[in-house]
């Protein structure tokens, strides 16, 4: 498998779409003199480019695929309470990327090491475009500090009409990759993050080099649905900014994939109903913790890949995903049916009080 | 009133709008003092059969109130988890067409739901509703002297708010 | 704060009884015999009075919606709308009827437990095709799977 470079879709595509959206975006404080040289990816041209914080980003993306580079990654979130960090090797070369010895990415591929082989969790390209970041957020870029040594680009995201710094991202100068990515709580703290500890470029170990990805075993992609039967409904939008991208099916689950132009989250559907509010979901996650969401108590449970939220409602069961900040989930979750079950405090309003009219 | 009991529907009807401006000052918010309200219609249709004719709106405050505290101390038995980042909104809700609001309404009934809940319940039941303090004694079961202190301390803690 | 005399003893929650017709005439009578000769105490008359008009001019606060009706929306608008009732009970009798025949004939909803894990990585595998694939995929790298 070698690795061919993504076809001009999604992203880069969207870069063409709105070009005028990105130039429009705040630039403040970055150097002017920066020579060509030293700007990442192939065909921006020579000349001094200003250099708007959404074409950064489009560039970074890129740069993990085409670029060289071996290094350590801190995995860093907290849940209820409590802080977790965990460390990941990272790798890369002849775009394939490598985490560890579990999951690779490679194109439009997405594999990982399970118990017994390697098994797709992608495999396809995406071509629907999901809406520019610039609907919903305010872009800035400025000078950074340094990440793992590096000297950075700082881009700092807050939501069109708000003061508060809710993300930073941190582009490495010299080769475009996003070296940290961070949510900011409302002190300015960051509680979940992703960064490297340590990155060389450029050439990478021999046995890295040769090996190319591996040979799946067995595929757990979805497949894409275009429609959907009832009682599942396909939903255009959702929480704050957040657009259908894509929806798929695979066991009796329907995923429905949305993007607000900087953050995914995924809500899953499958019909059915949770058993006993303390019983563990599948796998080895605990217990989770008590929310309120709009009136309604559900679970919530972090992970290093984001939160989740579970509830059922009328017979279907909702599983939203997604590693934006909090109020973002909260958002999506409070667009999505909440039937209280019997014995809750709005049963009254179905049963009793649907008899009466009240001026 | 001719001292017979009403029926469920006369007293939702000729009360619940009183009902609905207890609930709202004790809830704080409509979406809650939606469902309080719902909740204690139902106790009312179950207290209508042992109903004995006086003060109506004394009973029904003492029916609501009830449902508020029963909801309060559930909450408290069952900690909600705070998130890291606080909801956002990015747009102001935008009132309807036939809501009323003044400034000053707001910051008092804003302040009024800051109060902790035994003390705005004294301060509602007396200064909303107007029950004397042994009806206010008898709805939330408390001893006299608890609803005097309780009220005081309630508007004392109201008129640094606002100040 | 309000600068009292700390020795002697205040009026304190007699202050709210004084105000709210709660006491007893004779106790009426010493409370405003101490009103006359303390300071401290009557500028406290002032605040918590100040406090009780406040809540007592607030006007009543309507429902913005019927009190009545079914969670999934019921009755569309404006609140107060009337309906007649009759019509509204024949409706509702007839929705609950055939409500009750179809969920006779369905087959009863499976108890089902989401696998997190792998609905997660799932999610975070899409979310790296289009966004960027660092900071999506090396999370579900990370060995630990959903805490508490």
């Amino acid at each position: 498998m070698t690795g061919s470079r993504r076809p001009l879709t999604g992203p880069a595509a969207q870069r063409l779409a709105f070009g005028c959206l990105a130039a429009c975006s705040v630039v403040s404080g970055l150097a002017p003199a920066r020579p060509a040289a030293a700007l990442p990816g192939p065909g921006l041209g020579a000349g001094p480019v200003e250099t708007s914080a959404v074409e950064l980003l489009d560039r970074a993306r890129e740069a993990a695929e085409t670029q060289s580079f071996d290094g350590m990654v801190a995995v860093v979130w907290r849940d209820g309470r409590d802080q977790h960090s965990e460390q990941v090797p990272v790798s890369s070369a002849g775009g394939v990327l490598r985490f560890g010895d579990e999951v690779v990415g490679a194109g439009a591929r997405r594999m990982v090491h399970g118990t017994d082989g390697w098994f797709s969790l992608w495999g396809h390209d995406v071509t629907t475009l999901g809406p520019p970041p610039t609907a919903k957020y305010r872009l800035a870029v400025e000078p950074g500090p340094e990440v793992a040594a590096r000297p950075t680009d700082v881009v700092d995201v807050q939501l069109v009409g708000a003061d508060r710094i809710r993300e930073r991202l941190y582009v490495d100068r010299q080769s475009g990759l996003v070296l940290r990515r961070e949510l900011l709580d409302s002190r300015g703290d960051p509680y979940r993050s992703v960064a490297f500890t340590a990155i060389t470029s450029g050439t990478v170990g021999a046995e890295a080099a040769t090996a190319g990805a591996p040979g799946v075993i067995r595929s757990q992609e979805p497949v894409p649905a275009r429609h959907l039967k009832a009682p599942f409904k396909l939903r255009s939008r959702i929480g704050t900014g957040y657009r259908l991208v894509g929806a798929y099916k695979a066991g009796g689950v329907v995923q429905q994939f949305f993007s607000d132009g900087l953050h995914g989250l995924s809500v899953f559907e499958q019909r059915g109903h949770l058993g006993a509010a303390e019983t563990t979901l599948a796998g080895q996650s605990g217990t989770g913790r008590e929310v309120e969401i709009s009136g309604h108590t559900m679970r919530a449970y972090s992970a290093s890949v984001g939160d989740a939220v579970v509830w059922d409602s009328d017979g279907m069961v909702y599983t939203a995903v997604t590693d934006a900040p909090w109020s973002d989930l909260a958002g999506a979750v409070r667009d999505l049916p909440h039937a209280d079950p019997p014995g809750r405090l709005r049963r009254v309003a179905q049963t009793v009080v649907s008899l009466f009219r009240w001026r | 009133m001719t001292g017979e009991v009403p029926t469920w529907e006369e007293v939702a009807r000729t009360h619940g709008r009183f009902l609905y401006n207890v609930a709202y000052r004790l809830a704080g918010n409509d979406d809650d003092a939606y469902d309080l309200v719902q909740e204690a219609l139902l106790r009312v249709r179950k207290g209508l059969e042992t109903y004995q004719p006086g003060s109506m709106e004394g009973w029904l405050s003492r029916i609501v109130t009830n449902v508020f505290l029963d909801e309060v101390r559930r909450k408290r038995r069952r900690p909600v988890e705070v998130m890291p980042d606080d909801p956002e909104r990015l747009l102001p809700s935008t009132p309807g067409a036939d809501e009323r609001t003044d400034g000053f309404s707001d910051d008092v009934q804003s302040a009024l739901h800051h109060l902790p809940e035994e003390f705005r319940t004294a301060v509602v039941l007396c200064d909303v509703v107007g029950l004397s303090y042994e009806e206010i004694a008898d709805a939330i079961a408390v001893p006299v002297g608890t609803v005097r202190s309780r009220i005081h301390r309630g508007r004392r803690l109201l008129r640094t708010a606002l100040q | 704060m309000i600068p009292r005399d700390p020795g002697a003893d205040h009026l304190d929650d007699v202050l709210s009884a004084y105000l709210d017709d709660e006491l007893a005439p004779a106790a009426r009578h010493e409370a405003e015999a101490h009103l006359a000769a303390c300071a401290g105490c009557r500028a406290e008359l002032d605040e918590v009075s100040a406090a009780r008009r406040a809540i007592r001019i607030l006007p009543v606060h309507a429902a913005r919606r019927p009190l009545v009706g079914t969670e999934s929306g019921g009755l569309p608008g404006t609140p107060g709308v009337p309906r007649p009732p009759s019509r509204r009970r024949a409706v509702w009798a007839l929705a609950a009827a055939v409500a009750a025949a179809i969920a006779f004939l369905l087959p009863r909803d499976p108890e089902v437990a989401p696998s997190l894990p792998s609905l997660a990585d799932s999610h975070a595998a899409r979310a790296s095709i289009t966004g960027d694939p660092l900071t999506q995929l090396a999370p579900i790298a990370v060995p630990v799977r959903f805490g508490p």
